[in-house]
């Protein structure tokens, strides 16, 4: 346990960090399908662990292609889904075993901002209805003009006048104006934790601008930790402190988002980051053409390959052999790769509070 | 300069709704050249898919070409009538759809949607032939050709993608419309279909109007880009001058609420909303959320001028003597 506290050494008995607010080990989902004689086991979520910390709040981004598991991690992490294998712990207690009280707490410290704003509205109440009903549920106002406050309150923070918001039904609103009353809707709540799964792929530049400022400023201002769910790296950087990014279930490089997006050490990292489309017509995709073949294309990956393997082009023969760990390239990043097995792999609990990068003093590296 | 492929001259589309008169295409006026790439960009609502569903005659009730011209070399789309028309999509125009999962019949295989979309146009060829030209055409988008075995769940969605581009170019068409193509793919997979669209593109030569608001996107594809805001074009240049010396400040404002990777900055979006088609103010329709407005801008409609680049701007009055 030396390595594990960042800034915070103090840690409960079961030894989560009390910095920490939410905590994956070892969390693995598998969806299984097809009949008995011939099960299918999909790793949707493969071995991941990681830390939220209350201290600092950070903004984490987890991207990576469709598929990949993002989704169902940022479920897991609000407690929709149970894990095949591994523990959530909220505040250090398992969110499988907690109380009910407890589990009302959880329920509300940890809030979702989802892709598509509308399915989360009844299109025949007017959009009060979501703040009206959360505020009875966790009885945030004491009067209906105390109430009337926060809600104008809480629309006023995300950049929308109060009048022209409320009293109107959905379909009135434009797809920015819902998206950003869902994140009003947290605002209100004030939870310690945000999970945001693609909140901004359905809108234009223009507004995705305007709403990821308005969570940047949820986590700068009222120290909300971010999960932000994407598969666009750009947004990804220009939010985030830092980035898991995610390949079939793996969680193949983390890191402080810099170094990630701009240093990328993971082939499948660098495959991402070339395809990023810039908004530069010199520098164009076209002419980066030409990398050369994965060796291994074709090849049926197992679960005892990388997961990479019939995609990477720097694939040797370990990576048919066996699976990378993870190995810590410096003290703020890990890539799970074998060109990296130099560096010495680091173990799943001192992954879990790696990314503490604004203060990143420890030394979380375990001896090679 | 050669005779453009597709020639439109003051195009309106106008939906007929209950509370009035929907301008969601109000004068539209462009000129595609042969071979050419024109990325048509712009918030939600300006019209972009309008115009293209236009080109297409494709626009449904409510919904109606209230005016304007569309010329395909030398011929008038817009007075052929319903049977000619057919013929000229898919043969001469061919669309890639924003969501391909739709495009595509859930319940047949991928080969036999291919041979009725070949049929349907005229091929009369037998088995064999016809056989050899879905392997062609499969190897054309980098597909296997037994994808054509499979059922569309069967397929990835870029898979399914690249069906209907491989559905697009199957008659050699002079213009391909794609309408957001890659928007709902991740980005290795959306750089895969977009080379896909390229190559297949600069074999047959046609040309491209690829709708979007990635600008990204658009300035990795595109040779011109013409910025669409409330059913009017407002600027029209070539994909370089668009990002390194936007003229129209709308183009300004949506360059720099991009984001990118080089430095973290504050992302700035347009302040206020475009403005209801139902009722568009006098002058310049973007003059509410113009930060250089001037008193002139509220009177008088700026009119697209420039050769070649254009822009419909009263800061560039100065063009109009050029
Ligand atoms: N069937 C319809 N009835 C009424 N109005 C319509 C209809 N279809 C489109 N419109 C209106 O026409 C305008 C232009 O719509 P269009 O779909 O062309 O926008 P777009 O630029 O493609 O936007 P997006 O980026 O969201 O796809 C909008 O104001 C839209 O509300
Ligand atoms: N409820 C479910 N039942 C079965 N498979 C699922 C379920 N949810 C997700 N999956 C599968 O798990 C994998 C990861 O999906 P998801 O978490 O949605 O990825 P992402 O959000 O990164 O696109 C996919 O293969 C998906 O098909
Ligand atoms: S472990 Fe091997 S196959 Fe996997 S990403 Fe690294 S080099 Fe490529
Ligand atoms: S005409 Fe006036 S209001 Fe319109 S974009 Fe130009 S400066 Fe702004
Ligand atoms: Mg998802
Ligand atoms: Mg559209």
């Amino acid at each position: 346990m030396t390595a594990t506290a960042g800034m915070t050494s103090a840690t409960s008995n079961n030894g989560a960090s009390t910095a920490s607010l939410l905590e994956l080990r070892n969390v693995t989902q598998i969806f299984s399908s097809g009949p008995i004689w011939n099960r299918e086991h999909n790793y949707a979520v493969n071995d991941v662990s990681f830390t939220l910390d209350k201290k600092p709040a950070l903004i984490t981004a987890v991207a990576g292609e469709s598929g990949s598991g993002k989704t169902t991690l940022g479920r897991i992490m609000l407690g929709f889904q149970r894990p095949t294998l591994g523990q959530v712990l909220y505040m250090g207690n398992d969110v499988n075993r907690m109380n009910s009280g407890e589990r009302k707490q959880y329920r509300r410290q940890v809030q979702a901002i989802f892709q598509d704003p509308f399915s989360v509205y009844n299109p025949f109440y007017k959009v009060d209805h979501i703040f009206t009903v959360a505020i009875a549920r966790f009885n945030l106002a004491q009067s209906r003009d105390e109430a009337r406050h926060l809600i104008e309150e809480a629309i006023s923070g995300v950049g929308l006048r109060p009048s022209e918001t409320l009293g109107r039904y959905p379909h009135q609103l434009s797809g920015g104006q819902r998206q950003r009353v869902m994140v009003a809707r947290s605002l209100l709540l004030k939870p310690q934790i945000i999970i945001a799964d693609e909140p901004v792929s359905m809108v234009d530049a223009s507004l995705r601008a305007t709403i990821l400022e308005t969570i940047r400023t949820l986590n700068h201002e009222l120290g909300i930790a971010i999960l932000y769910i994407t598969h666009d790296l750009t947004t990804a950087y220009q939010v985030a402190d830092n980035i898991l990014i995610m390949y079939r279930g793996h969680v193949v490089e983390a890191g402080d988002v810099e170094h990630v997006i701009n240093d990328p050490q993971h082939p499948y990292t660098r495959l991402l980051v070339q395809s990023i489309p810039m908004p530069d017509p010199n520098r164009r995709w076209i002419d980066m053409r030409g990398a050369n073949d994965p060796p291994f294309t074709g090849i049926d990956v197992t679960q005892t390959m990388c997961p990479f393997v019939n995609r990477c082009p720097d694939a040797i023969e370990s990576c048919i052999r066996d699976v990378p760990e993870s190995y810590a390239l410096d003290q703020t990043r890990i890539a799970k790769c074998f060109l990296h097995e130099h560096s010495g792999a680091v173990s799943d609990q001192n992954i879990a509070s790696f990314f503490n990068i604004r203060d990143a003093q420890a030394s979380h590296v375990d001896a090679p | 300069m050669s005779e453009p492929v597709l020639s439109i001259r003051d195009l309106r589309v106008y939906f007929n709704i209950r509370a009035g008169t929907v301008r969601a295409v109000d004068g539209v006026d462009l000129d595609i050249e042969e071979g050419e790439k024109l990325g048509l960009v712009g918030e939600s609502g300006s019209g972009k898919t309008t115009t293209a569903l236009a080109i297409m005659r494709m626009i449904k009730p409510p919904g109606e070409i209230a005016g304007g011209t569309v010329t395909l070399d030398g011929r008038d789309l817009i007075s052929l009538t319903e049977p000619e028309m057919r013929a000229v999509r898919g043969n001469d125009v061919a669309m890639v759809p924003q969501a391909a999962m739709n495009a595509l019949n859930p319940v047949r295989r991928i080969r036999s949607q291919m041979v009725d979309g070949l049929r349907d146009h005229g091929v009369n060829e037998s088995r064999e032939r016809l056989q050899e030209r879905l392997n062609t055409l499969m190897a054309q988008v980098g597909l296997n050709s037994n994808v054509l075995n499979l059922f569309p769940h069967e397929l990835s969605g870029g898979m399914k993608q690249r069906v209907t581009i491989a559905m697009a170019i199957s008659h050699k068409p002079r213009l391909i419309l794609a309408d957001e193509p890659t928007s709902a793919l991740d980005v290795v997979v959306q750089r895969q279909v977009m080379e896909t669209l390229e190559d297949v593109r600069a074999e047959i030569g046609a040309a491209v109007i690829l709708v979007g608001h990635d600008m990204g996107l658009m300035a990795q594809f595109a040779d011109r880009i013409g910025v669409m805001y409330a059913g009017k074009l407002v600027e029209l240049a070539t994909v370089q001058q668009i990002f390194a010396n936007p003229r129209h400040p709308y183009t300004r404002l949506l360059i720099s609420s991009l984001p990118d990777t080089a430095g973290k900055r504050k992302l700035q979006g347009i302040p206020g909303l475009p403005p209801s088609l139902l009722a568009v103010p006098p002058g310049c329709p973007f003059m509410p959320r113009c930060p250089e407005a001037m008193p002139i801008c509220g009177e008088e409609i700026p009119q697209l001028l420039g050769d070649p680049d254009l822009v419909s701007c009263h800061l560039h009055s100065e063009v109009v003597a050029a």
